[in-house]
């Protein structure tokens, strides 16, 4: 530490603490993938629906993507999922004027579970049952509703978005355009 | 049966190796019984050496000199519409079909199954 005269005639009895400038509390909102945009078809490759084809509406706030099967075509709800964990492909439906405004983050969180303590806790859990929110269902209905003319207005798009994704004989990722 | 096809000045020879792999191209000159010097103008291959042993003779051929020039090659090529005529061959056209193949995305490959599916069953 450098002290000049001319400012400081004695070092000061206690040493201050301040904090060091750190990177970890500043917040880097996640970057969209430039594959991706809203409407575009998504290949999922984790999780319970991995290999399903989704239709993708936005990023939402947390950075994660909003994604619906259509329901009512593959039985894939309206979920979030991460951009790492799916595969853009280049076939974008219209969706201009998509409002997911309504939809709401604290619908797909998943309450902490408590642990239970009895038999009995743990067979009927009613306290960790997660319910539905009505406002889920009536937008996912919505939602659904708004791309089904979309999709139906391409030739075989709801038999694409029905199928499932899977490799065949001689096929590799790698070599394959999407 | 004779021999049709020769490593000759002005063949047209399809690469099936090495750094032009699947382009077409001219070979104007012979250097050994191994080597040859090909040039591809207009199909971006670039006058260079190359081994017989990665190319495959077309029946095309093209009026040239030994040693010449790119600028004479694609005139040439031009003129006789012999890289035309490969393109528009049963092989040419198959080279064409495999790389559109290659470039389908996820939906096209989607339709190609569903076309198959229907010429399979129109077959039964």
């Amino acid at each position: 530490m450098k002290v000049s005269a001319k400012t400081v005639a004695m070092y000061p009895t206690e040493r201050k603490n301040t904090p060091l400038k750190s990177n970890r509390t500043k917040h880097n909102p996640t970057k969209l993938r430039s594959s991706i945009k809203v409407g575009s078809i998504l290949i999922l490759l984790s999780g319970r629906f991995a290999g399903n084809r989704v239709v993708c509406l936005g990023q939402l706030d947390s950075g994660l993507l909003l994604v619906t099967g259509p329901y009512k075509i593959n039985g894939v709800p309206l979920h979030r999922v991460m951009q790492s964990r799916v595969q853009p492909t280049s076939t974008v439906l219209p969706l201009e004027g998509v409002d997911v405004s309504a939809v709401s983050e604290e619908w797909f969180k998943k309450p902490r579970a408590k642990a239970a303590s009895t038999e009995e806790e743990f067979m009927e859990d009613a306290e960790n049952k997660r319910v539905l929110a009505p406002e889920f269902l009536s937008s996912q209905k919505a939602l659904d509703a708004f791309i089904m003319p979309k999709v139906a207005a391409i030739p075989n798009m709801k038999k694409y978005l029905k199928s499932k994704f899977a490799l065949t004989k001689g096929q590799r990722f790698h070599e394959m355009r999407f | 049966m004779t021999f049709t096809r020769f490593v000759e000045v002005g063949r047209l020879v399809y690469i099936d190796q090495g750094k032009f792999c699947g382009k077409v191209a001219v070979i104007y000159d012979i250097i050994d019984r191994n080597l040859v010097m090909i040039d591809g103008p207009t199909t971006g291959v670039s006058r260079s050496v190359c081994n017989v042993k990665h190319i495959v003779l077309t029946k095309h051929t093209v009026g040239i000199e030994r040693a010449a020039t790119s600028k004479q090659i694609s005139a040439a090529l031009k003129e006789e519409g012999a890289m035309e005529a490969f393109t528009t061959s049963k092989w040419g056209m198959k080279i064409a079909g495999q790389i559109r193949r290659k470039q389908l995305t996820d939906f096209e490959r989607f339709q190609v199954k569903l076309l198959k599916q229907r010429r399979a069953q129109l077959l039964k």
